[in-house]
């Protein structure tokens, strides 16, 4: 295959942002959340994280044209691709194996050339049957994490002792992925069905919206049959109009579990309050004296994680974080609103107002998920540590809930709805202006316990959320009303 | 004809419509005639499409002004939209309901909405009312659409190439529910569609748009009145290669036999031509397909 076209497929701005942000969040994650030293850091980094991130970023560039019918009609078309990917896999596993001769240096290279094209290979092996997006995300982290704490203590010297091993075996998974995943059998289950690489899932384009729809219908197709509508007459308020909207988006899901957006608010609940509990209970006291300074600091004052104890860099990430991530899920959810799936016979008017509903709706979860996640995690901790935290008092609530409630409001009433890369691009200056903001908290929170600081928030609070409402109201008078729904979907979760 | 805007469920005063880097519409004057049957032809990137949403608010003018009912679009509110139907040629659907679902769903919209209809057309469409959308086929999911835009018995139905994936039977159905709707309502039906055989049976107000300009607004009957492919034989030969006259459209023949294609409303115009080319003429007017180039072609003006 010509480089140029593979060049193409794999969409090179696109996979180097993509690379560059998941392996430096894992890099500083892997050190913070499980204590490894540096070297062994570094090590698993570069010969396990880049390459899986790289592989999966190559395997969506192989598997998008497989994912088409067409290329059972190119002549040697899968042969070709797979050659150019087997190409590919060499190059970057020597690039990895560059990289780690810098950082890593006494671990053998051809160990870390074999396991590094062994993983880049890896995921071109990945089968899918049916439309997994959402459920992939969730588990991604979460295997990963597993396996950092269970291969952290025996990778390095593992590496060190057999380098052949994983030269050899690296090379023999590189072949048989290969073989595997571009087989003529494996070929045509793929054909027929939808797939989003990587590529498209983080930076959306508009060229994506049909695969979207596609994969949408297909995994719609397969689902349970949806809730029954039992209502003879949609009452005309807001209020009912937003039972509408929510039935068409979330009654497919006969049970709670099944709906994505529940589970993501479940999933950030589960972080902010299981990977605490997983510290109470593998680090027991110690753990819990830096989860209570934490918390107490997260109140006080912004959480400085330079000044933590490198043993307790999770409770300091965790405070910090509780903060600052469900105000972007908030945004992100926000701004899948916009414009609903279905043309109702409503006004302008009244969509807009169902659509700050909405929008409040989210806010309210976004405030309550993290607050109680903490409160819960310093009440089970001290019951598991058997020793005295400071539960979650008004500091600390205010300390997640003040940006939320005066930035949120104020950041929705800028970022523009209309176009998806003018969405994207202030959907990125929110981001960093509202940690930034958020960063400068200490500043504010000793004066908004006061009753005249509390006084001036709820009118800050108002004024942000009128803005908004005003904002929603202009909007919906001059928009069309046909585009794909909001940016939540684009970002690869439909927000059911 | 000139209509009075109360008596015209839509009117479209200077409208243009641009996206970036498209003019859709350009600076269109428009108003549908009340009760009418109105075919909205064009070739493909015309602005029918663009035309049928502005009607139904879902998109809105650039510049000029667009009233459903007399509302301007931006502020249609539930009387309007509920004596508004829309049927599109590929409807966004809830893909998780069952036609059924879906059906009840939408019903509980309307204060009208009329179940006896739902259940004839059900039946006469034949569509399997338990099945998911997201498994339905083409013409099925078009059906639905059908269902969803007319069952709430609209004054005002847009139909945005309704038939294009139904069989020939659905699609005998579908223009013999239009003519009964026709029949008892009075509805108004602004129908949008590229199957001109069908279509002239049941329209009769014609709209032509070419490149975003309207370029013919007028009933059917005087369309076909002032359309006419006359074959012309001169026993003597001597007809031109081309004619002067200015309603010829085109010609093709020889010397001796020519066919053209003419538009002029003028009954006299036929015999002064066979004096002036001692020819004998031989009308027969134009269907709708044969006139669709005349009227779309560019550079062709057939005005």
């Amino acid at each position: 295959m010509n480089p140029r076209v593979h060049l193409c497929l794999l969409r090179p701005v696109r996979s180097l942002i993509g690379i560059a942000s998941i392996a430096c969040v894992a890099f500083g994650a892997g050190h913070a959340l499980f204590r490894l030293d540096w070297p062994t850091s570094r090590l698993l980094g570069l010969a396990v994280t880049l390459p899986l991130v790289i592989g999966f970023y190559l395997g969506g560039a192989a598997h998008e044209p497989m994912h088409r019918p067409f290329i059972l009609l190119l002549p040697d078309g899968p042969r070709r691709l797979r050659n150019a990917t087997a190409l590919a896999v060499l190059f970057f596993a020597a690039v990895v194996t560059g990289l780690a001769a810098w950082a890593a240096p006494r671990v053998p290279l051809s160990a870390v050339f074999g396991l590094a094209a062994g993983l880049i290979a890896f995921p071109c092996a990945d089968r899918r049957h049916r439309a997994r997006g959402f459920a992939w995300l969730l588990a991604a982290p979460l295997a990963w994490g597993l396996f950092c704490a269970l291969a952290a203590l025996l990778l390095r010297p593992a590496m060190i002792s057999a380098p052949a091993a994983f030269c050899f075996g690296g090379l023999a998974l590189a072949a048989a992925s290969l073989l595997y995943g571009f087989s003529r059998q494996n070929l045509r289950a793929r054909a027929e069905l939808p797939f989003r690489p990587l590529q498209s899932l983080l930076i959306p384009v508009r060229t994506d919206a049909a695969q979207l729809e596609r994969e949408s219908s297909c995994q719609r197709a397969h689902s349970v049959l949806g809730r029954d509508w039992n209502v003879k007459k949609v009452a005309p308020t807001t209020l009912a109009w937003m039972a509408v909207d929510r039935h068409a988006e979330s009654g497919a899901y006969p049970r709670w579990s099944r709906s994505p957006m529940l589970l993501l608010w479940a999933a950030i609940m589960a972080v902010y309050f299981g990977l605490p509990l997983l510290g109470f209970l593998f680090d027991g006291k110690a753990f819990a004296a830096d989860y209570g300074a934490c918390l107490a600091q997260l109140a006080a004052n912004r959480v400085d994680l330079s000044q933590v104890p490198s043993a307790s860099r999770l409770a300091g990430l965790m405070t910090s974080m509780s903060s600052g991530m469900p105000p972007l899920f908030a945004l992100i959810v926000a701004l899948s609103f916009p414009i609903p799936k279905l043309t109702y016979p409503i006004s302008r008017d009244r969509q807009a107002r169902v659509v700050y509903g909405l929008m409040l709706l989210q806010l309210a979860i976004a405030l309550f998920v993290p607050a109680s996640a903490l409160f819960l995690a310093s009440l089970v901790g001290q019951i598991i540590s058997n020793r005295f935290l400071p539960a979650l008092g008004l500091p600390g609530v205010s300390a997640l809930m003040v940006p939320l409630l005066v930035l949120l409001p104020l950041i929705l009433s800028i970022v523009p709805f209309a176009r998806s890369y003018w969405r994207l691009i202030g959907y990125i200056i929110s981001i960093v202006l509202f940690n930034y903001l958020n960063d400068l908290r200490w500043l504010w929170i000793p004066f908004a316990l006061t009753p005249l600081g509390v006084a001036g928030i709820l009118i800050l609070a108002a004024a942000g959320l009128e803005l908004l409402r005003r904002r929603l109201l202009r909007h919906y008078l001059s928009c069309d009303l046909l585009g794909s729904s909001g940016l939540g979907n684009f970002m690869g979760f439909a927000m059911n | 004809m000139n209509l009075s805007p109360d008596s015209a469920p839509f009117v479209a005063e200077n409208v243009t419509k641009s996206y970036p880097g498209h003019l859709a519409l350009d600076a269109l004057n428009l108003e549908i005639p009340a009760g009418h049957v109105v075919g909205l032809l064009g070739r493909n990137g015309a602005g029918k499409t663009t035309l049928i949403h502005l009607a139904a608010g879902l998109t809105l003018p650039s510049t000029g002004t667009c009233r459903t009912f007399g509302t301007p679009t931006a502020r249609l509110d539930s009387p309007e939209l509920g004596r508004l139907g829309l049927v599109q040629q590929e409807s966004r659907f809830i893909e998780w309901m069952t036609v059924r679902q879906h059906l009840d769903f939408t019903a509980s919209f309307y204060a009208n909405w009329d179940r006896d209809l739902q259940h004839r057309l059900t039946e006469a469409l034949e569509l399997p009312v338990d099945r998911k959308l997201a498994v339905l086929s083409a013409g099925d999911r078009q059906k639905v659409g059908i269902l969803l835009g007319v069952c709430h018995r609209p004054a005002f139905l847009l139909l945005d190439e309704p038939m294009s994936s139904l069989d020939p039977i659905a699609r005998t159905d579908m223009l013999d529910f239009l003519l009964e709707r026709l029949r008892d309502d009075g509805c108004t039906v602004l129908i949008s569609s590229h199957l001109l055989t069908d279509v002239e049976k049941i329209v009769d107000w014609v709209v032509f748009l070419k490149a975003g300009r309207l370029v013919e607004n007028s009933s059917f009957d005087a369309l076909q009145e002032s359309f006419a492919e006359w074959t012309v034989t001169a026993p003597e030969g001597g007809l031109p290669a081309a004619f002067a006259e200015p309603y010829v459209l085109s010609s093709q023949g020889q010397d001796r036999l020519a066919r053209l294609n003419v538009r002029t409303r003028d009954p006299a115009a036929i015999e002064r031509f066979a004096r002036a080319h001692r020819a004998e003429v031989k009308a027969r007017p134009l269907s709708l397909d044969e006139m669709f180039p005349l009227l779309t072609i560019p550079g062709r003006d057939p005005s």
